[in-house]
């Protein structure tokens, strides 16, 4: 099975292609930052990258990007999911009409994906879709994607608030992916530092030590 | 021999295993390092996969060191695929006996009787797991009535069962009942050191008429898959 490069902070590791992660922090823990982060080193080597955005608009998706050395790199494709929310029409070449819709959400966004063989996805996030659609669906939702994904050898990351959904939720949601990515903030001396780690990755034996981020 | 220092000696045959730890802890690893080693004494395998197709989960192990060989030892492996239905894939090679439904859980029975029909006493069948099979059923309380039929009846036979259950999945009583319905228990837990490093231990629960060390045992991962530290 090929590898892919995971980069946090300059130091690299390598992951099973196909790999599917939960990234999961406590609310404005620049879990986006981060994940954009990661982003860049796989689109680096060429290959597609999604992020479909349910928070953020994707012109700030841009900026973030841009800012972070993530946008030039590659071929970076925004779905968006804000736009039919604020009542306006999107510009990007794909939207989610509805976040209430997974169905169609999931064609939407497996439509991004047809045809590549390897590349990385982000959902941000599957918390924003609990407060439309019920656990059970949103579960669904993500073993279906997660699974599609896999196959094609797709790097995906599915972004969870921490400490905002029941803890069965959250276990229940790394246990259909593959591995978590963890980002905590760390109260030092007044002022916000985030740190984050691979707690795991199936297939693969990590450093789950604390880094952290810039 | 994997479980020696927790066992001092084989699983016996006809007993039923529930296998316990959160995402993450090695409860794949541990049961594929199992299968392995039952191949390698010419035993039987039947090995129901839900989160991962046949083949990703081979090699994602190669690369952690449990390397099958082609030729001799997946003659004695069989897979149930209770994955690939997500994408509406077909089944691979490996002789493979495809799930359409996981929550249904008479569509898994016949499956698993169907993979392990005809083959000897001693066979070891393993569920990988009950919390992917309960995702998909409207009820999941009825798991428990699944795995008692199914252990009553596997182990009868003389196969060896071992389920794995994802702890912090599911509401704490249906774990500890699930648990219940098991001869005995392989614990799986995740520790921490100061600097955030993690380590996978196991322990095993009392096992009727064997001589078991309950200590939590440090599993380490070597060139050749997991092994028990002392």
């Amino acid at each position: 099975m090929n590898q892919v490069y995971l980069e946090i902070r300059g130091s690299k590791i390598t992951i099973p292609e196909g790999t599917q992660l939960l990234l999961i922090g406590p609310p404005g823990s620049a879990k986006i930052r981060f994940a954009l982060s990661i982003m860049r080193s796989q689109l680096a080597s060429g290959t597609k990258g999604v992020f479909a955005t349910m928070t953020l608009t994707p012109s700030q998706v841009r900026a973030l990007a841009t800012k972070i050395n993530t946008l030039p790199v590659g071929n970076l494709e925004i779905i968006d999911g804000v736009s039919s929310i604020a009542g306006k029409a999107s510009t990007e070449k794909r939207s989610f009409r509805s976040l209430s819709e997974l169905n169609s959400m999931s064609l939407v966004l497996l439509d991004s994906i047809q045809n590549e063989r390897g590349g990385i996805c982000c959902v941000d996030s599957l918390s924003t879709l609990l407060i439309y659609s019920d656990p059970s669906s949103v579960l669904k939702f993500v073993q279906v994607v997660s699974a599609k994904m896999k196959s094609q050898g797709i790097t995906g990351i599915f972004v969870l608030e921490e400490g905002v959904h029941e803890p069965e939720l959250a276990s229940l949601l790394s246990f259909i992916l593959d591995g978590v990515l963890h980002v905590r903030e760390n109260d030092s001396q007044g002022e916000l530092r985030y740190e984050a780690r691979v707690e795991y990755v199936r297939g693969k034996i990590v450093d789950s030590r604390w880094v952290q981020l810039d | 021999m994997l479980l020696k220092k927790l066992l001092n000696q084989e699983i016996p045959d006809g007993t039923t295993l529930a296998c316990i730890g959160k995402p993450g802890s090695g409860k794949t690893l541990l049961c594929i390092k199992l299968a392995y080693e039952y191949t390698q004494r010419k035993k039987n395998v039947v090995y129901l996969t839900t989160e991962n197709t046949p083949t990703r989960l081979l090699s994602l192990h190669e690369h952690l060191g449990i390397r099958f060989d082609i030729a001799n030892d997946l003659q004695y492996l069989r897979f149930i695929d209770a994955h690939s239905w997500k994408v509406g894939a077909k089944g691979e090679g490996l002789s493979t006996t495809m799930i359409s439904n996981p929550g249904n859980f008479s569509e898994v029975s016949l499956a698993i009787n169907s993979a392990s029909k005809d083959l000897p006493e001693g066979t070891l069948v393993i569920i990988d797991s009950l919390s992917g099979l309960m995702l998909g059923a409207p009820d999941e309380t009825r798991i428990k009535n699944f795995f008692h039929v199914l252990s009553q009846r596997l182990n009868q036979k003389g196969y060896t069962l071992i389920a794995i259950v994802e702890d912090g999945c599911h509401d704490p009583k249906l774990t500890l009942g699930l648990r219940a319905l098991a001869h005995s228990s392989l614990l799986m837990r995740v520790t921490e050191d100061g600097m955030g490093m993690m380590n996978r231990e196991i322990r095993i629960a009392e096992l009727l008429g064997c001589d078991v060390n309950t200590k939590w045992h440090r599993i380490r991962v070597t060139d050749t898959g997991p092994e028990i530290g002392g």
